[in-house]
């Protein structure tokens, strides 16, 4: 079980908190590209790692990414006008750019200059890949820009969604890094989800349910192999990777997209989950992205104009008694993302890890916070965080056919790299 | 659509019972080879709560048998090994384990490539139930904490 001040260590990662550092030390997603769509347009509340900031697009088009609140009375800035590059908090008039810095304050002759002592605590935001990052951590410490492989194809190779999860991120990230609940939750959608069905490798998923793990560290996080018997005394190796502090890539299957999460903390009891598809060697098809749009494989359907779920805690997640028993779906949620969901958030929103009782194929979990720990406590001494090089990040999770003796690290070295023009290695 | 008024708390664990769910687990904490010994040792020194530990010397058959009996006492057998270590005695972990219906979680210290590595795993592999591949030893002991030490 995890003590109670090393789990505090592990998900509390509001400002001044070793994990809250550690966060603030990486690019992580803040909004998709679409909820700033253009010029003035309308600003977005944004909470992350615990802070409450406003997001806008100016009349140039720049990104900015602020304090929510008015310097003068503590007004959020979400009621204000987006015009004449910056943003007007409606109180008073008081005007903002995009670095937060103030430009007008109407009451104060502009001679006086006051304006220029007024600054909002301000971040950047780039546009990469479908979505706007932010880095929350010091300037002059910031990384290179996300290389993650689906940031980096062109739009009609990627879909992109995210959904709020009721829950701290950790509970809801060793989801996504617990290959062993596969076999149960999310039994089934092998067989009947459009993204997943027809994969030559799920045969080997529905025939060995002696799967068995190997947790690898790798420079920028984890490898999880999960491996069943496949043909000739031959192993199916689907191996997961996790890139600190909480991006993850499940295996593919046959030809279709690779799929994957980021698990970014707004507080410590909400965070939201950020879902990825890409093929990198074709666009997706309209049936394809149709179906991610519908809900399928790990995406979500959301209440109109939120990413809010629609089955979510206040409905039972619509939870179905009837496909439960008859075997449709195990859990009797529809849908993998929110079987992942309503089991996470029914923990609580934080998880009391005292209470758990960890087994063997738990590794990966264990691991990752080992590292995540590691990593907090170690920046505090000054070592740089793992998984902010740009070649951590340009990893690829892979499913092959491999000998019995091999280290499947060694042996699905190449597998693991993202190298553009390059066929993902999938079965 | 099955929907409760209480469907929001019903969804909250305020009010769980603060009795424990769970009896302590026995581990059996096996250093194999040399670096495996020696991890084994340092980590047995932290005097966790229910972890005994053993080195598995194939060369001293008596205390070899006395490591494999002791398999019946215990929830859990954990096997550590470094890179490079001697391991032919994980077979025999493996083996005494199962018959005593424990589960064996291998690790590997592994710090840095190295060129026996595949040969080591090639042992390990089949002596394990499940395996990792661990930079620091001290995760030896993060993994026991986290399994109920």
């Amino acid at each position: 079980m995890t003590r109670r001040e090393q789990n505090e260590l592990l998900i509390q990662t509001g400002p001044g908190t070793p994990m809250g550092d550690l966060f603030r030390r990486y690019w992580i997603p803040a909004l998709l590209a679409e909820e700033l769509p253009e010029p003035d347009c309308p600003p977005v509340r944004v909470q992350l790692l615990s802070e409450r900031m406003i997001a806008f697009r100016d009349s140039s088009g720049t990104l900015g990414l602020m304090d929510e609140f008015c310097a003068h009375r503590g007004v959020s800035l979400w009621f204000g006008r987006n015009e004449g590059n910056g943003l007007r908090c409606p109180y008073h008039g008081w005007k903002y750019d995009t670095s937060g810095q103030c430009v007008d304050v109407p009451s104060e002759p502009v001679e006086s200059g006051y304006c220029k002592k007024i600054k909002l605590k301000s971040y950047p935001l780039i546009e990469r890949g479908g979505v706007l990052w932010t880095y929350m951590g010091p300037p002059e410490l910031q990384p290179p820009l996300p290389e993650y492989e689906f940031a980096t194809v062109g739009p009609k190779h990627r879909y992109m969604s995210k959904r709020l999860q009721e829950s701290n991120y950790l509970q809801a990230m060793e989801g996504g890094i617990d290959s062993s609940h596969v076999s149960f939750l999310h039994s089934g959608a092998l067989e009947r989800d459009p993204l997943f069905k027809g994969a030559k490798g799920n045969k080997y998923n529905l025939q060995d349910f002696q799967v068995k793990f190997e947790v690898v560290e790798s420079e920028g996080g984890l490898l999880i192999g999960a491996r069943r018997n496949a043909e000739e005394g031959h192993y199916y190796w689907r191996i997961t990777q996790w890139v600190m502090p909480c991006f993850t890539a499940i295996p593919p299957r046959g030809d279709h997209s690779i799929h994957g999460h980021f698990w970014i903390p707004i507080d410590d009891e909400n965070c939201w989950a950020w879902s990825y598809d890409y093929h990198p060697m074709r666009e997706l098809s309209d049936h394809e992205r149709e179906a991610m749009v519908d809900g399928k494989g790990i995406h979500v359907k959301t209440i109109p104009g939120t990413y809010i779920p629609l089955q979510n805690k206040t409905n039972d997640y619509l939870m179905d008694r009837a496909a439960q028993k008859a075997g449709i779906s195990y859990s009797g949620i529809e849908g993998i993302g929110i079987q992942d969901a309503s089991l996470q958030e029914s923990m609580g929103p934080i998880a009391d890890r005292s209470k758990e009782n960890l087994v063997s194929t738990d590794n990966g979990i264990i691991m990752a916070r080992h590292r995540l720990r590691k990593a907090a406590l170690a920046l505090a001494k000054g070592v740089p965080p793992p998984g902010v090089k740009p070649e951590e990040q340009r990893v690829r999770s892979a499913s092959l056919v491999l000998p019995p003796d091999v280290a499947f690290k060694d042996a699905a070295k190449e597998a693991l790299i993202a190298k553009e023009g390059v066929p993902v290695t999938s079965v | 659509m099955d929907m409760h008024s209480d469907a929001v708390a019903a969804s909250q664990v305020r009010h769980r019972i603060k009795l424990p769910n769970s009896r302590r687990r026995a581990i059996r904490l096996v250093g194999v080879g040399r670096g495996g010994a020696e991890v084994a040792r340092v980590t047995g020194a932290l005097m966790l709560q229910e972890v005994s530990v053993a080195v598995a010397d194939p060369g001293n058959a008596a205390a070899m048998v006395a490591v494999l009996q002791a398999f019946s006492e215990v929830d859990m057998v954990v096997v550590v090994a470094c890179a490079g270590d001697e391991l032919s005695a994980a077979p025999m972990v493996r083996q005494a384990a199962r018959l005593a219906g424990v589960l064996v979680t291998g690790i590997f210290i592994q710090d840095g490539p190295t060129p026996s590595t595949q040969g080591d795993l090639a042992i390990l592999r089949p002596s394990c139930d499940m395996l990792v591949i661990a930079s620091d030893p001290a995760y030896v002991r993060d993994m026991l904490v986290e399994l109920g030490a």
